[in-house]
């Protein structure tokens, strides 16, 4: 972890040192806008976004389910886990700051609904169920019981991010055939939206398993009307957990998602 | 700062996040499947935060850090000789080791420390029943009992005298005891087990009567007798002795035990005389049908806890109560009575074994295992359950 630390704060370093020599550069005269409703359709923009298959993502750990091996209950991380079959997004994009016509920064809410498999459950795939145990789960060892089907299906999520955009989708009026953005914000989880309830599986047995929140980041490509954008989990956690012989480790809080999308309009 | 110039900006600042993953560990926890079995003995020791189970498939021991230890007769055979129903259990916190006495079996516990002794010591048999055990403050285990009897034909009484012996234990190799046979006596009309208590400084007080104030321990044996009188009632010494402030002794007229509870609790003043006296079930008010304080669980400066066991002929019901727990004031101005209520997984008082408090938890040992009940709340848990949500938090 250190090291990472030491490798980012050089590369900004560098960076930093890049900025100062290359700050005389700026275009003089290159005009700043900020958001206005007044000129509201110049400072904003949307699309509709499809997945398909490239989804999945991982919760936070929720629980810890123990497995009972020579008089210790050896822990494995819990967590959310989903899927995605086919998602929708929408996802409109307000220009906060116009830099000339190819540059702008802009807060985009990504809103997606997905069809996916959803379960809490750990890196082995032990389905792991809220229900109570009683002794003689206990005395066995066992400390949660399993579902035996998948907790739902189908998801949502909807985010906030801050992008840096360039050429094509930067602004209004940027005619390039070109773009590139970068953002970088949160997605809120919603997972399942639909409980297996013919299994019996209740929201409320689960309800601190559901929600979460994940640092994301994201690298669009825009061609003309269509960009396609990569979307990662910037801070996932690493859960290192004993075996009876070793150890292994799970990622946790982790995204991954690549869609194309369309503009709507100009 | 340009466009490239940003651009390079924002994308090492995003690599650099998301190489940012964080470490998390996991641990495992020692499970101990035997407290899932019969419980046999709860000793739970307030002051130190530390928990002794006793159970037919082997020992428990928790300590202050909450760190755990589990011995099993498969490796420590002599665990299978320990007779349940006749153990003593204490407790020095300055090694963090566990004494366990059992007839003639003494074992001692610890982090990763096992030791067993088989004490084949020739103690003088006639009073071989009057003996009483206790730890010292430097964690040095003490045998109080008597050493011989001896009837002067020229007294004019039919009385004896028992004299004391304090004996501390050596351990292995020796297996043996350093023996301090004293001219202190007991008259057989005041004949009762001789408890010992240490105070903080490492001074011993027999809680017999007359009293005996001994220092010098382990070198030597300098004592005071103490006389104590007693006024309306019949005062030969106390049982399960504990002292408050270095300065009051108080204690019980029995070593209460399930089906024999104590009934009095009595109190005196290290260096004087009188003796007062506490009726217990005058002070406290539980259920009729209750049958007594069966153990002293712990004591502050002002108060101290007993275990009221409750045992009814008729099947005990959803609504009723196991037990009681009773805090009862040292100078008798109250008396708390809290129910432990019947549950699910404990329906029947007769499947208490037996039990203990640290703070507001009882410890209740039964037949199906280890359970924890909050006073303050009244629920009921696994001692699984506890574990697992320490870990968690």
């Amino acid at each position: 972890m250190i090291k990472q630390l030491m490798i980012l704060m050089l590369v900004l370093v560098v960076a930093s040192n890049r900025g100062v020599a290359q700050s005389h550069d700026n275009v003089e005269g290159r005009k700043v806008h900020a958001f206005s409703f007044k000129y509201f359709r110049s400072s904003f923009r949307h699309e509709l976004g499809f997945t398909v298959g490239a989804h999945w993502f991982r919760s936070p750990q929720m629980e810890t389910y123990y497995k009972l091996k020579q008089n210790a209950a050896y822990p494995e991380p819990v967590f959310n886990r989903g899927v995605g079959v086919l998602n929708i997004s929408y996802e409109p994009r307000f220009r906060l700051l116009e830099f000339g016509s190819s540059v702008s920064f802009t807060l985009d809410v990504p809103l997606l609904v997905s069809i996916s498999g959803i379960d809490v459950r750990t890196d082995d795939g032990f389905r792991y169920s809220t229900d109570s145990i009683d002794i003689e789960d206990f005395r066995t060892g066992i400390f949660a019981k399993e579902r035996t089907e998948r907790l739902g299906t189908f998801h949502a999520e909807a985010g906030a991010m801050i992008g840096l955009n360039f050429g094509q989708a930067s602004t209004y009026e940027n005619t390039n055939r070109l773009g590139l953005s970068i953002a970088v914000g949160v997605n809120y989880f919603t997972a399942p939206i639909f409980m297996n309830s013919s299994r019996g599986y209740e929201r409320e047995d689960y309800e601190n398993m559901l929600t979460w929140i994940t640092p994301v980041s994201r690298l669009s490509l825009h061609f003309r009307s269509v960009s396609i954008s990569h979307t990662i989990g910037v801070n996932p956690t690493r859960v290192t957990y004993p075996t009876l012989t070793s150890s292994r480790s799970a990622l946790t809080n982790t995204y991954n998602r690549l869609s194309i999308a369309f503009r709507i309009g100009r | 700062m340009n466009k490239s110039n940003l651009f390079f900006w924002l994308t090492a600042l995003i690599l650099g996040c998301a190489s940012c993953v964080k470490e998390k560990e996991l641990h495992p926890i020692l499970i101990p499947s035997l407290v899932n079995g019969p419980i046999t003995k709860v000793e739970a020791f307030d002051e130190h935060n530390s928990l002794f189970v006793g159970t037919e498939n082997g020992v428990l021991i928790r300590l202050s850090d909450k760190s755990q230890y589990i011995f099993e007769p498969t490796k420590y055979s002599k665990l299978e000789e320990v007779d349940w129903s006749v153990t003593e259990v204490l407790y020095s916190p300055i090694d963090e080791h566990f004494w366990l006495i059992s007839n003639a079996l003494i074992l001692q516990f610890g982090p990763d420390f096992y030791e067993e002794y088989m004490d084949e010591t020739p103690f003088y048999e006639p009073t071989g029943f009057y003996v009483d055990y206790s730890v010292s403050p430097s964690g040095d285990l003490y045998r109080t009992g008597y050493y011989k009897e001896f009837w002067d034909p020229n007294s004019g009484s039919f009385f004896s005298d028992y004299y004391i012996g304090i004996y501390r234990f050596l351990g292995n190799p020796n297996n043996g005891w350093q023996a301090f046979e004293t001219d202190m006596t007991i008259s057989s009309e005041n004949l009762v087990t001789p408890n010992a208590v240490f105070n903080q400084t490492g001074k011993m007080v027999l809680t017999t009567n007359p009293q005996y104030n001994i220092s010098g321990l382990p070198d030597t044996v300098d004592f005071i007798a103490q006389e104590k009188t007693a006024e309306g009632f019949n005062y030969k010494g106390v049982q399960d002795p504990f002292l408050i402030d270095d300065r009051y002794v108080l204690g019980l007229n029995v070593h209460p035990r399930p089906f024999v509870p104590a009934t009095e609790l009595f109190s005196t003043t290290i260096n004087e005389k009188p003796v007062s006296q506490l009726r217990i079930s005058e002070n406290c008010e539980y259920n009729n049908e209750a049958i007594g304080p069966v153990k002293l669980l712990d004591h502050s400066n002002t108060s101290c806890r007993f275990y009221i066991q409750f045992f009814s002929n008729e099947l005990t019901k959803q609504t009723e109560d196991l037990g009681f727990i009773a805090e009862l004031a040292l100078d008798g101005s109250y008396c708390n009575i809290s129910a432990i209520k019947t549950s699910e997984q404990i329906m029947f008082s007769e499947t208490i074994s037996d039990l203990d408090a640290l703070g507001s938890t009882i410890y209740i040992g039964t037949e199906n295992g280890l359970f924890l009940y909050d006073l303050q709340t009244g629920a009921l848990t696994t001692y699984f359950d506890e574990l697992f949500d320490d870990r968690l938090e």
